[in-house]
């Protein structure tokens, strides 16, 4: 597994640069300080298949709440916590990716944690379950459900603050992406303002795009999601209020939907977004706090900071994904630095 | 009569009861101390087959006379007078005394509510929802408010439950369609919770035979209220609380239409409790209650055969949160309260959509609201006494000072 010390993104490593800010230090989501990434795989025949959990805080963290936002389009899929997102925006909850006939069992899982931490399942401990589900028979038996609370509650214990794995890995074990193999990416941007140094990194599971990206031949029956599905998590240490951190995740899917969405539509896209930058403690009684958010001047370039992140983590997932021939003999194929060389261009007009 | 399926866990002598259409057991929690439910506290006796009696459960709102609104009621009162709907509860209860986390006592349940007499994810329903107040779990939502298509039947259980009925409604549906995740897409099944503290909740004493047991159960005709399925662990304003429902019919020449709600209540603080607009929980303050936990929400279903858009019936349920006004509520920051709708005009094709014009809406809303207060208050006069966990007692709303406190207002 590449560590935070040595990750610099498969994408970077090819040469390829994405829009014009400064990376963070190690090019991954786990820049943005208290972030932790945990995965769980399955690897086995027909089943290709896996979790992955990201926190803004470490598991034996102090129960304390964060400013969350989100952004969805398409219908489809599954963001549960949904209602605490969006009337509260003010969570504590792991985020995590899961196929969706899974989204139960780790649900589940995901309660016994908050229990771990809140015997009344409070919000500052973790609850609701925020667990994103998409959908990955293309080479996984979905059907089998072998994902189980265990493996929640796993990658939950194994999260770790320098974790920097993309490719096959964790709920991007069986993933598909423009006809090639998909899965997990990630990658880091610097925004100076103010005086003060933000970071904002992004973490993505391209599961989504279709092979007429490419209009040509080359591939002959490429492997094809029939429900595809971008899902992300967006962090920054910056303080930002929910609704700015809407702005961001919408800035990751623009980002997304940058290399993804140009000559057809490339599926549903999810996100999740959250700041590492308060944690409330919640008091005993009612009380005043006097909260320090990042300046309204430094919200555009954060947002930019997502997007292109994003659209980098997005790349990285692509060329660290290693062929896999799964479910039914099913192969989704490693793409070709030459392939994603036309994805860019295609991307770029 | 909706068929009850009452399953008693190991550590009690009760066998297993299962209750078809025709007969039914009259539970009688009655009002005795931490004693009862070791000695079993249950009796037994003999049905009365009166179709609209509520088996185990006490009253209903109308019955003492007490009326909400002016529009007439469904046939049954219930969220089932809306053609096609159905309606099934699996109810746990055994144990009582001390909590042992794991092993109980258990009070618990899941209510399923199927949405249309056909196939509801082969042909989908419009839906809506609304978050009144958001600390509050219903899976789904963002299919309902993006998709706005309802594809599973609605389950109500309670907070801890949630990933357990989930899992099981997958289970249900691939048995119903096994080419699901195969050819056909996942559908995400709808699952809303409210915690029902009053036993062993960290146990989760649910299984996915429960929930199955609701689906395969649920029926149209007179629903069941009060502690029961999904509702069997909740206390709403102070007073034992759980599953109601209420419905009404608009007139002719607005279309005719019925709208039917179904609530399970976990809601409140007794001062805040208002009967028909009369201040009910300021007069029983000293009434006895349990060591109050903080409002824990409601989450409140509504149907209508009235054809709508997704978007309208997100407005609908906007309706659903004024009914649950007048019975008292200010939706307190710790109260999860999340509205869903459907209405059971599916939809044939993305071309032939049938809607009511913006104009004749109003009548519906005010339908929801009507219903919503009353199905509120039914899962108050319908919810027995019950003990749970460490000796604590959940008193019935008193229904002879409530007739009493009614009359005092001239309401009665």
């Amino acid at each position: 597994m590449s560590t935070q010390a040595n990750h610099i993104g498969r994408a970077r490593e090819r040469g390829i640069v994405i829009g014009t800010l400064p990376s963070g230090e190690n090019n991954s989501i786990t820049d943005v300080s208290g972030v932790h990434v945990g995965h769980e795989s399955i690897s086995e025949g027909e089943i290709q298949t896996g979790i992955t959990v990201v926190s803004p805080h470490a598991v034996t963290d102090e129960n304390a709440l964060y400013f969350y936002g989100k952004y969805t389009d398409g219908s489809g899929g599954e963001m549960t916590g949904y209602s605490v997102m969006d009337d509260f925006g003010l969570l504590a909850s792991p985020v995590f990716m899961a196929n969706l006939l899974s989204v139960g069992r780790i649900y589940n899982g995901a309660i016994t944690y908050g229990f771990i931490r809140s015997s009344g399942l409070s919000t500052s401990g973790g609850w609701p379950p925020i667990v994103m589900g998409f959908d990955d028979r293309v080479l996984n038996d979905m059907t089998a459900r072998r994902l189980t609370e265990d493996h929640a509650l796993k990658a939950l214990n194994g999260a770790s603050s320098d974790n920097a794995e993309e490719g096959n890995v964790g709920a991007g074990v069986g993933a598909v992406s423009f006809g090639f193999k998909g899965g997990i990416g990630t990658s880091s941007r610097v925004i100076e303002r103010g005086g003060k140094t933000y970071t904002v990194g992004s973490l993505v599971l391209a599961n989504y795009g279709s092979y007429a990206e490419f209009l040509d031949e080359s591939e002959a029956n490429p492997p094809e999601n029939l429900y595809p599905s971008l899902l992300g998590v967006v962090a920054t240490n910056a303080a930002l209020p929910s609704p700015v951190l809407d702005t961001l995740a919408a800035g990751a899917a623009y980002g997304a939907a940058d290399i993804g969405s140009v000559r057809k539509p490339a599926g549903s896209y999810q996100i999740v977004s959250f700041s590492t930058g308060i944690a409330v403690r919640e008091p005993n009684r009612a009380g005043i706090y006097d909260l320090e958010f990042a300046p309204n001047v430094s919200h555009a370039e954060l947002r930019q900071g997502a997007r292109e992140a994003t659209t980098e983590a997005v790349l990285s997932a692509l060329s660290a994904a290693t062929t896999l021939t799964g479910s039914g003999g099913r192969t989704a194929h490693s793409m070709s630095d030459e392939m994603i060389g036309k994805l860019i261009r295609v991307a770029n007009g | 009569m909706v068929a009850k399926q009452f399953r008693v866990r190991r550590g009690s002598t009760m066998s297993k009861f299962h209750f078809s259409r025709r007969g039914f057991v009259q539970m009688t929690f009655g009002s005795a101390l931490s004693g009862l439910w070791s000695a079993l506290g249950v009796q037994i006796s003999k049905a009365s087959s009166r179709r609209n009696t509520n088996p185990g459960n006490r009253t209903r709102l109308r019955d003492l006379g007490i009326t909400i609104g002016r529009l007439p009621t469904g046939l049954h009162n219930a969220i089932t007078d809306v053609e096609g709907v159905r309606v099934g509860h699996t109810t746990n209860i055994s144990g009582s005394g001390r909590l042992i986390v794991g092993e109980g006592p258990i009070r618990t349940g899941v209510t399923a509510i199927l949405p249309r007499s056909g196939n509801v994810y082969r042909e989908k329903l419009p839906v809506g929802g609304f978050i009144l107040n958001g600390n509050g779990e219903l899976t789904g939502l963002l299919n309902t408010l993006n998709g706005g298509l309802l594809e599973t039947p609605i389950f109500l259980t309670g907070t801890a439950n949630v990933g357990i009925v989930y899992d099981a409604a997958l289970t249900y549906l691939l048995q119903e369609h096994p080419e699901i995740g195969v050819t056909e897409r996942v559908p995400v099944p709808v699952v809303g919770e409210c915690w029902d503290s009053l036993g062993d909740i960290q146990g989760r004493h649910l299984s996915e035979d429960d929930v199955l047991r609701a689906i395969a159960s649920a029926a149209d005709g007179p629903v069941e209220e009060g502690a029961v399925g999904g509702g069997t662990g909740m206390r709403s304003y102070g007073f034992k609380s759980g599953i109601g429902t209420s419905s009404r019919r608009i007139p002719a020449n607005r279309g005719g239409y019925t709208v039917g709600v179904l609530v399970n209540a976990n809601h409140g603080s007794r001062h805040l409790l208002r009967v028909d607009g009369v201040p009910v929980g300021e007069e029983l303050l000293r009434y006895p209650e349990d060591e109050v936990e903080k409002s824990k929400s409601i989450i409140i279903v509504a149907a209508t055969d009235a054809p709508l858009l997704p978007i309208q019936l997100n407005r609908l349920c906007k309706r659903l949160a004024m009914g649950l006004a007048k019975t008292g509520s200010v939706s307190t920051h710790g109260s999860g309260d999340v509205f869903i709708a459907f209405s059971t005009v599916p939809r044939s094709s993305d071309e032939n959509v049938s809607w009511t014009g913006d104009n004749g809406v109003s009548s519906l809303w005010e339908a929801a609201s009507e219903a919503t207060e009353e199905a509120i208050l039914n899962a108050l006069t319908a919810a027995p006494t019950m003990d749970g966990a460490n000796g604590s007692i959940r008193h019935a709303l008193p229904l002879d000072r409530l007739t009493e406190i009614m009359k005092k207002y001239n309401r009665l």
